[in-house]
């Protein structure tokens, strides 16, 4: 017997493991970008989805969080995306696998 | 005095303006700067000018004592009534006092900077830096909260870091030795940082709250109360931690000045820079952080906590004020100076007593101005002639006038001359221990006072008599001569504030008020400390007034005594054994890089996997 809280739940999950599938695989830069973004609207969907199911006393703390981390990784993206063109800029390549200049 | 939380008016006040304005200023600059790189200049001194105008307009109602709250987003019903998440804005005199020091110093400095940084080819970033620096300061001391509070103490660490680090782009090893420079000040701040944020976390488990006044107020007498009584002590441990990181006291002292062989502190920024950071705000906002807490902890009565500070800012001030002494770069005796006078709002501090904080307040303006004043000058100097190690120099009396004279006023203020501001403070330290009993503590702080005086009279005759060095000099303009002549200025009036300092911090003094100070008491504190000043001063000119450049020293154990305090006392060389090897060790658990995302992200999920299981099969969930 599913009930809504589960199916949010596991919507959530299930989004999370699409993030996840795409940063373990793909290689290039920008589609390792969208699939971080993926996995904060993951965590996002589920804030939001236990605050439904709270009492009196913190009835809109799920989505106030859900809010502030969508103004946090709206912030973060756009640094990324400006940090990811200049990278391209420099050096030609939007390949993770041959962006290493930090490897020992 | 009524403590009060006000939901924000669709008006903005003055209180929000005075933080606000910088901030809106830094996030301009690129665009003033597409305009051309002068009106970046001016606007960026604007608008701190802004904030200045904003935050001495709060001083006539500074001792209102509200909170004004900020409210961003709710949380839940309590009671019937929503809940919000909440910051506050403090307007009190305390916070008043340090905005407005904050601010003022923060528009002369800039007016300063636009002479001294002109024609730098990384301006953008340094515009930014600074006013995004001057709101960050602003916005600690008049914070109503912890978080606010640790916000701003986070915004100011990282723009000295970036503003220290600022000519990271020269070539090598200049360059490199900035770079250095500015993470040594980030690290070590950070690991005070830590006692700091400790500190607010256990504030917050034990008594639920982060808002200043209702620890001190709330529930009768304060809701600090709620913290067990063996914990006290550590509580106020971390606070002094994070004050301990950033005023650079004892052992986290070489982020701002190192010994000449080292060479990777905080003088590697520009001169300007040095003048803000390091001796006007950032260094300060650890002693307004146990000036802030100074009245919560006299309540719950942890006697211990300010013997350590008492100690710690005692050992600062006299083997800071010993370096100095055989140092031969100007900006690093300036260093080193601040450091010993911030050894001496500690000491202050260590007296456990509402006097003891009245000295330690009155001395950071003092400070402030006259430290601005110094370094200023010293900032003139060093892009007239090229070079700052004070062998170099020499007989610049005649073509530096303005300068000169400057510099006499600055360290006349510095070494304790009567009447001048610097004098007033200190002898007003000096007594608040004599009245506490603290007899070690004023041992120190007398002893640092001569040594005090011996150096920076060393330091002006070093520069300004002797053989001259230089033929032909470029004097400084007069948009840097300007904020030197008002900062002198200040100096020379400021002692006047002694007068309305007790009616100003009115509820803190207790009653206090300075018609106790008669002036048959005081009078010999007064004349012990003139007659040491001018032994000091009466030293430094018989060993340095003819020109000498350098002293020689027979006696052996002197010499070694010499060696000992230009090294640094070897603290730098341990630090760096230790931080090396560390980094060895690292490099060598680096052998399991990969290189490749995609390896690493297979990796996490595996651990994610196996923590799932672990939890379903072992753990009680489902």
């Amino acid at each position: 017997m599913t009930n809504e809280l589960e199916i949010l739940f596991t919507g959530s999950i299930i989004l999370f493991a699409l993030g996840l599938y795409g940063l373990m695989t793909k290689k290039n830069a920008i589609k390792v970008i969208i699939s971080l973004e993926i996995m904060f609207i993951a965590a996002e969907l589920n804030f939001v989805a236990f605050a439904k199911y709270s009492d009196e006393e913190f009835a809109t703390l799920g989505q106030t969080f859900a809010i502030l981390t969508l103004i946090v990784s709206a912030a973060v993206i756009s640094l990324v995306v400006a940090m990811t063109y200049n990278v391209y800029q420099k050096y030609g390549t939007l390949d993770t696998s041959e962006l290493s200049l930090l490897k020992r | 005095m009524v403590w009060e939380t006000e939901i924000l008016d669709k008006t903005v006040g003055a209180y929000h303006l005075c933080w606000l304005l910088p901030f809106i200023g830094a996030v301009l600059t690129p665009l003033f700067a597409l305009i051309h790189p002068k009106v970046r200049d001016w606007m960026g001194v604007i608008f701190c000018g802004g904030g200045m105008a904003f935050a001495i307009s709060l001083l006539p109602d500074a001792d209102i004592n509200e909170s004004f709250a900020i409210k961003w987003l709710p949380i839940g019903y309590k009671g019937g009534e929503l809940q919000y998440l909440q910051n506050s804005i403090l307007v009190d005199p305390l916070s008043v006092y340090m905005a407005v020091i904050a601010a003022g110093l923060g528009f002369i400095i800039a007016m300063f900077s636009v002479g001294y940084m002109d024609g730098d080819e990384a301006g953008n970033r340094y515009w930014f830096f600074f006013q995004f620096f001057v709101g960050g300061m602003v916005l600690l001391v008049m914070a109503g909260d912890l978080i606010f509070l640790y916000a701003g103490w986070e915004i100011v660490g990282l723009c000295s870091f970036a503003l220290i680090a600022h000519w990271y782009h020269k070539p090598d090893p200049q360059g490199e030795k900035c770079a250095k420079s500015g993470i040594k000040a980030f690290v070590m701040t950070r690991i005070g940082d830590i006692g700091l944020l400790a500190a607010i976390i256990a504030l917050y488990l034990y008594t639920n709250t982060i808002s200043i006044y209702e620890l001190k107020y709330a529930g009768g007498s304060g809701l600090f109360n709620q913290v067990p009584s063996n914990a006290r002590f550590w509580v106020g441990l971390g606070v002094f931690l994070g004050a301990m990181g950033k005023s650079a006291q004892f052992p986290f002292h070489t982020w701002i000045s190192s010994p000449d062989t080292i060479d990777i502190d905080a003088m590697q920024g520009p001169t300007t820079v040095s003048a803000l950071i390091h001796a006007a705000t950032m260094v300060k906002a650890g002693v307004y952080l146990i000036a802030r807490f100074f009245p919560i902890f006299l309540q719950v009565d942890i006697e211990n906590l300010f013997t350590v500070i008492g100690y710690i800012g005692g050992i600062t001030a006299i083997i800071t004020a010993l370096a100095a002494l055989v140092s031969t770069d100007i900006k690093r005796v300036l260093a080193y100076s601040t450091l010993s006078q911030l050894g001496y709002m500690f000491l202050a501090f260590g007296a456990a007593a509402p006097i003891g904080l009245m000295a330690g307040q009155f001395h950071i303006v003092m400070h402030a101005i006259f430290k601005a004043l110094l370094f200023l000058m010293a900032g003139a100097i060093i892009h007239s002639i090229g070079v700052r190690d004070m062998r170099e120099m020499g007989g610049l009396k005649d073509d530096f006038k303005v300068e000169w004279a400057v510099c006499l006023i600055g360290v006349a203020a510095l070494a304790g001359v009567f009447p001048l501001g610097g004098a007033i403070s200190k002898e007003f330290i000096f007594h608040a221990l004599i009245e506490e009993d603290k007899w070690i503590f004023f041992t120190l702080a007398v002893v640092t006072a001569f040594i005090t005086a011996v150096y920076s009279f060393r330091m002006f005759f070093l520069v300004f008599y002797g053989k001259k060095s230089v033929e032909k000099v470029h004097r400084p303009g007069m948009e840097m001569r300007i904020p030197l002549i008002i900062l002198a200025g200040l100096t020379l009036i400021a002692g006047a504030l002694y007068f309305y300092l007790f009616d100003y911090f009115e509820e803190i003094a207790l009653g206090v008020t300075e018609e106790e100070f008669e002036i048959q008491d005081e009078l010999p504190t007064v004349a012990f400390s003139l007659a040491i000043v001018l032994a000091g001063i009466f030293l430094a000119w018989k060993v340095y007034g003819d020109g000498k450049r350098t002293v020689d020293i027979k006696n052996p154990i002197l010499l070694k005594l010499q060696k000992l305090l230009y090294e640094g006392y070897y603290i730098d060389q341990l630090y760096y054994k230790v931080t090396s090897g560390i980094t060895r060790s690292s490099h060598g658990a680096s052998v399991i890089h990969t290189g490749k995302l995609n390896y690493n992200m297979i990796g996490c999920s595996l651990v994610l996997a196996f923590a799932f299981i672990y939890l379903i099969v072992w753990g009680n969930v489902v």
